[in-house]
Formats: structure tokens, C-alpha cells, sequence
């Protein structure tokens, strides 16, 4: 119970400084769609 | 002001200086003990065997020129590194790195405060209480926050406030958990003397009996003033140590200069 407590309070900590200060925001946002662009060539049915 | 006798038992004399006395035997009743510290990172030996063994009520403070291995000392004593050889003792307990509640054990204030700085001072404490497995914090945190005269600024980020403020924050969180041992490593780095002096009264309320202190700090001053142990690091090693009174306060610089000509010689 004790690590789960410990667990939860640790992504409550990070999840409200990302909140607060939307540090990690845009790099994860240019992540994304640089993945989604890599994975559609990758799946694309003319090869 | 004259003194009188030696440094440590098998060391060379300081003409001039005060009876240093051994670590003072308290058996089962230490709270802590270390023996033989020894601490190399490859041809460097930061620490050099040093022994402490202090009781519920002591506060050590360890004073020592920069590079002497006051903070790796300190690191030691907290678990924080482990020894190349040696051992630590908490309440009896032997600092055993496969396990980890011997650190509930410990508060540690460092000159840095290691708050998070887009959290609010309540929300710091929350969250380091629960990762000491503490589940009493709404009644714990405006308890310490009380003690340390920031129960005002629960709910300030802790980067609105002033440095002094932070450490106060931080000495809060160190206490949070109820330690038996709590280690300051310079809390008075950067504070204004009124800042100092609103620290010092809160260090003084630590001497409840019931605590051990150790501390390490550059100011001989407010170094002495709370401390009932006193020990002069350099070149990792003590080359005083022993009990405050029979130091004088005026003359201490003097003396401390003395000692650490001739520990560095």
C-alpha cells in the first residue's frame, strides 16, 4: 500500500509540474508528430 | 588567552591548544556511531578514519577548511555514500544499502533546499512525506511548518520565496518525519544576518534532548554557539575533537588556525 501511496504521489508530482510550467509540452507535441510521420512512411502500402 | 594541551591522541601536539577528548563511549544509548571512516575515490582519501559516536541531546558541529571532507563526512554519517571502509551505526543500526528504513531515521539540510520550485511549500512536504511513508501529513506539515515560522506560506511556490525562507522550508521537510539524527551541511550559506539569526532560533529548538545534531559550517561563531561537540576536520582526519566547553569562545579562531596549521602540515 506503501508503494503504491509512493507511486501515486510521484506521478501526481510530475503531472502537476508539467501543469504548472508546460516544460515538456511542445518538445513531446514535435515527438509525436515526427513519429506519426516516420510510422506512416514506414506503413505505407506502396513500400 | 593561554591554552594548553594536544589534538588527537596520536597526533602531533598544537602548542597552545585545549584537551581534546576521545569519542565519548555511550554503548547502547549512541544514537550515533561511526568507526573508522574511511572514504578514497582512487588516490584521494577524503576521509581518513574518523570516529564519532554521539547520544540523544548532542550537536556536533565539524568546522574544517574548504577540501577538508566535511560534506563527504556528512555524507557518510547520512547513508548518502557509502564508506570504503568502516561502519555507520543509527540507533544501533548498521546503514545497510540493500535496505532503506534506516533513512526515516534522518533528516538532512542541505545549502542547496532540493525544493521543487513549482510546488507550493505544503504541496514539497506532501510529497516527500509520502515517499517516507508518512500518512498523518495534514496534521505533521502545519506542525513543522509552525516550527519554523512558515505556517503563513503554506501555500507560496517555493520560488517566491527568499532564500532564507527556503531553507527554512527545507529544514521543515528534514524534520517532517520525526528524525532521531538530523545532519545541516552549511544551512547558513547565503542568508542575510537576519535570515541567519530567524535559522539559528529554529537550529536552537532542535536541541530538544531528544535529537542528535551534526553540523558542518564555516562560521566558527554560529558554529559554537548551539554545539556541545566540536571537532576540527582536515585532511579528512579530526584533528580536534571534543566537548564545546572547554573551548573559549573568544579565542577560538585563534585556536581553530592553529589547529589546522598543524593538521595541515
Amino acid at each position: 500500500m506503501t508503494y503504491l501511496r509512493q507511486v501515486y504521489a510521484i506521478l501526481w508530482k510530475d503531472l502537476l509540474l508539467e501543469l504548472r510550467t508546460r516544460e515538456r509540452i511542445a518538445a513531446m507535441g514535435a515527438f509525436a508528430v515526427l513519429a506519426g510521420l516516420l510510422f506512416n512512411f514506414f506503413s505505407s502500402p506502396r513500400g | 588567552m593561554p591554552f594548553t594541551v594536544s589534538r588527537r591522541p596520536d597526533g602531533p601536539a598544537v602548542q597552545g591548544a585545549v584537551e581534546a577528548s576521545p569519542a565519548v563511549p555511550r554503548g547502547a544509548s549512541a544514537v550515533l556511531s561511526a568507526r573508522g571512516l574511511l572514504k578514497e575515490y582512487g588516490v584521494v582519501v577524503a576521509v581518513d578514519g574518523v570516529d564519532v559516536e554521539l547520544g540523544a541531546g548532542d550537536f556536533l558541529t565539524i568546522f574544517g577548511p574548504n577540501g577538508a571532507g566535511k560534506t563527504t563526512l556528512l555524507s557518510l554519517l547520512g547513508g548518502r555514500l557509502k564508506p570504503t571502509r568502516g561502519e555507520v551505526r543509527v540507533g544501533g543500526e548498521r546503514l545497510d544499502f540493500a535496505e532503506t528504513a534506516w533513512r526515516g531515521r534522518i533528516g538532512v539540510l542541505s545549502h542547496q533546499s532540493f525544493l521543487y520550485a513549482h510546488l507550493t511549500v505544503a504541496e514539497n512536504l506532501r510529497f516527500f512525506g509520502t515517499l517516507f511513508g508518512l500518512t498523518d501529513l495534514d496534521g505533521r506539515i502545519p506542525k513543522r511548518l509552525e516550527q519554523v515560522g512558515l505556517l503563513d506560506r503554506a501555500d507560496f511556490l517555493a520560488r517566491q520565496l527568499s532564500h532564507g525562507m527556503r531553507q527554512r522550508a527545507a529544514l521543515a521537510r528534514a524534520l517532517l518525519h520525526d528524525p532521531e539524527l538530523v545532519l545541516l551541511d552549511e544551512p547558513y550559506t547565503g542568508l542575510d544576518p537576519y535570515a541567519a539569526s530567524v535559522l539559528r532560533g529554529v537550529l536552537a529548538s532542535l536541541k530538544d534532548g531528544h535529537r542528535t545534531v551534526v553540523m558542518v559550517t564555516h562560521n566558527l561563531t554560529q558554529g559554537l554557539e548551539l554545539a556541545n561537540r566540536v571537532a576540527i576536520q582536515v585532511r579528512g582526519r579530526f584533528a580536534w575533537y571534543g566537548d564545546r566547553d572547554v573551548l573559549d569562545a573568544d579565542s577560538f579562531e585563534h585556536f581553530y588556525h592553529r589547529v589546522v596549521e598543524n593538521g595541515a602540515g
